[in-house]
């Protein structure tokens, strides 16, 4: 009893203490809950957001999916975690898309749809603002 | 489910077709749409030794500015994910020119993913045979309005139907190491050269800008690059049998080998390629596709949205001398402007010395020889991807 309240309860007090700065938070990296994704870092990330790989080192399938072209989420997230503005990005798929070696992630209509389609398939990631976090997901990074 | 998307406000309202397709492709399950798009307008207006106009790379330019011209391309995508490792992949391509913008299913495959590093696409793909081959319709990819004809036009095949293995790795020093093997055949055109046509052994010759149909077979080879998203290095080679019945030709054999490099460090911009057409040593190929030599390089500069860039390229005689084989240099003045995201503006104006090669009238790529020592190419494109 007292060990499950450690193992569940302490991390989740443990977020709880943490999500004043969530709130203050711009940007969260999330995955769905079920997927093995724990400690995957910022240029894991990247990578999988240029379509370098489709799945970790441990074999888990990870599908990346992105916000609106020209919204400020994305602008915030692809020059913080792969050094690109948005011009670089396109010119970047330009290259890619039409050859079949790379695809870019699909493209969702806003912050609560990418949190919807990250809590429902168990291989997503996304990012959403700091201040849509809830327990639907899970949190792998904070970008600030 | 949801596709993706990357549809420009301004193309919905500039094109019904589009938005119809898009509309119809939201409603397939799990397929995703993407293209792009090239409105290029060109215009060369250079005398031949007669005082006739001249015009350029078999049509591209002309003395009358027209829309419907060779590189005026649109293409849609359509992928769709069958199962973790099985994509299927479909584009539709209506060109201009030659043409005349009729859509057809220019490529269509079947990609199977082993895993990350391996994957084997089988069906009709767009052959590796130069650094950009398998983007050259996609405009917004690259800086040029139309990538330099010198090296470009040396090689007339579109797509291979067949198998490609793709290995892809990214070594612990972060550098990311590609090698394609690839084979398979098609069915092409090609235009027959303009001093070709002057010196037709029988009458009446074809006309200027006439393309005729050829046929690789046993088509072989490998696409290798190096490097990151700053600084790559590009090696390739391509050998086929070719079956062209305009020429009373079967079973020659040719080549197309090429190294390049491309660098887009900070606001730097640097392409180079050299690349070696090798027909086989008789009579007739040597005259229908001689051996050609070819190469550029192009250095740009971004200063913000604008992207000036000058481009130097070269073609000339290959392994074996022929009389046939094309020979100039041309330098390019060009400037690319990002209008939004996804679209670009780009202008370009290449002044092109013929040169004698053999003692042979220069040609270069006129379809005349010029009465001047130069002649002027301009040029101009939309470039959009979606």
């Amino acid at each position: 009893m007292l060990r499950t309240l450690f193992r569940r309860g302490l991390p989740a007090l443990l977020i709880m203490l943490m999500l004043p700065g969530l709130v203050r938070a711009e940007l969260a990296v999330i995955a769905n809950p079920h997927n093995r994704l724990h400690g995957v870092d910022l240029d894991t990330i990247a990578r999988v957001y240029r379509g370098e790989i489709r799945h970790l080192s441990n074999g888990v399938r990870i599908t990346p999916v992105d916000q609106p072209r020209g919204s400020p989420l994305r602008k915030h997230f692809y020059e913080k975690v792969l050094h690109m503005n948005e011009k670089a990005v396109s010119r970047y798929w330009s290259k890619y898309r039409f050859t079949g070696k790379r695809k870019p992630p699909m493209v969702l209509s806003s912050d609560a749809e990418v949190k919807r389609w990250v809590a429902s398939h168990p291989d997503a990631i996304g990012y959403i603002s700091g201040d849509s976090l809830d327990d639907s997901v899970e949190l792998l990074q904070i970008i600030p | 489910m949801k596709i993706p998307h990357r549809i420009p406000s301004a193309l919905i309202a500039g094109g019904l077709l589009l938005t119809g397709l898009a509309g119809t492709a939201q409603a397939i399950e799990g397929v995703e749409l993407s293209g792009y798009l090239t409105v290029k307008a060109t215009y060369a207006a250079n005398d031949d030794t007669t005082g006739q106009q001249s015009d350029y790379a078999g049509g591209y330019a002309t003395d009358h500015v027209d829309f419907n011209t060779y590189g005026s391309t649109i293409g849609m995508q359509f992928d769709a994910e069958l199962t973790e490792k099985i994509n299927t992949t479909v584009i539709i391509e209506a060109y201009g020119g030659n043409d005349n913008f009729n859509a057809k299913v220019e490529w269509a495959y079947i990609d199977y993913h082993f895993d990350d590093r391996n994957r084997l696409r089988f069906g009709r793909y767009k052959g590796p045979f130069y650094m950009i081959s398998e983007y050259q319709e996609v405009g917004y990819a690259y800086p040029w309005v139309s990538p330099p004809l010198e090296v470009y036009g040396t090689n007339p095949i579109e797509a291979v139907n067949g198998l490609d293995y793709v290995f892809q790795t990214t070594t612990s020093g972060g550098m990311d190491f590609l090698l394609e093997i690839y084979g398979g055949n098609g069915s092409n055109e090609a235009v027959i050269q303009p001093n070709v046509i002057d010196n037709w052994p029988t009458t009446p010759a074809p006309s200027k800008g006439t393309y005729v149909d050829f046929d690789t077979k046993n088509m072989i080879g490998f696409n290798a690059t190096l490097g990151t998203d700053a600084v790559k290095f590009r090696l390739g080679y391509m050998s086929t049998k070719v079956d062209a019945p305009a020429f009373g030709m079967y079973n020659v054999s040719g080549s197309f080998g090429g190294v390049g490099l491309i660098v887009d460090v900070a606001n730097f911009l640097a392409y180079a390629e050299f690349v070696d057409r090798d027909t086989e040593d008789r009579a007739d190929m040597q005259m229908a596709f001689p051996d050609q030599r070819a190469g550029y390089a192009t250095l740009g500069y971004r200063f913000g949205d604008f992207l000036p860039y000058f481009t130097y390229a070269r073609i000339d005689r290959g392994k074996t001398e022929s009389a046939m084989a094309l020979k100039q240099s041309s330098l390019t003045l060009g400037l690319r402007y990002e209008v939004a995201d996804g679209a670009a503006l780009k202008f370009e104006a290449t002044q092109a010395k013929p040169e004698s090669l053999a003692g042979q009238p220069k040609y270069g790529l006129f379809d005349s020889p010029l009465q001047a020592e130069t002649g002027t190419i301009l040029a101009a494109s939309f470039d959009l991807i979606f």
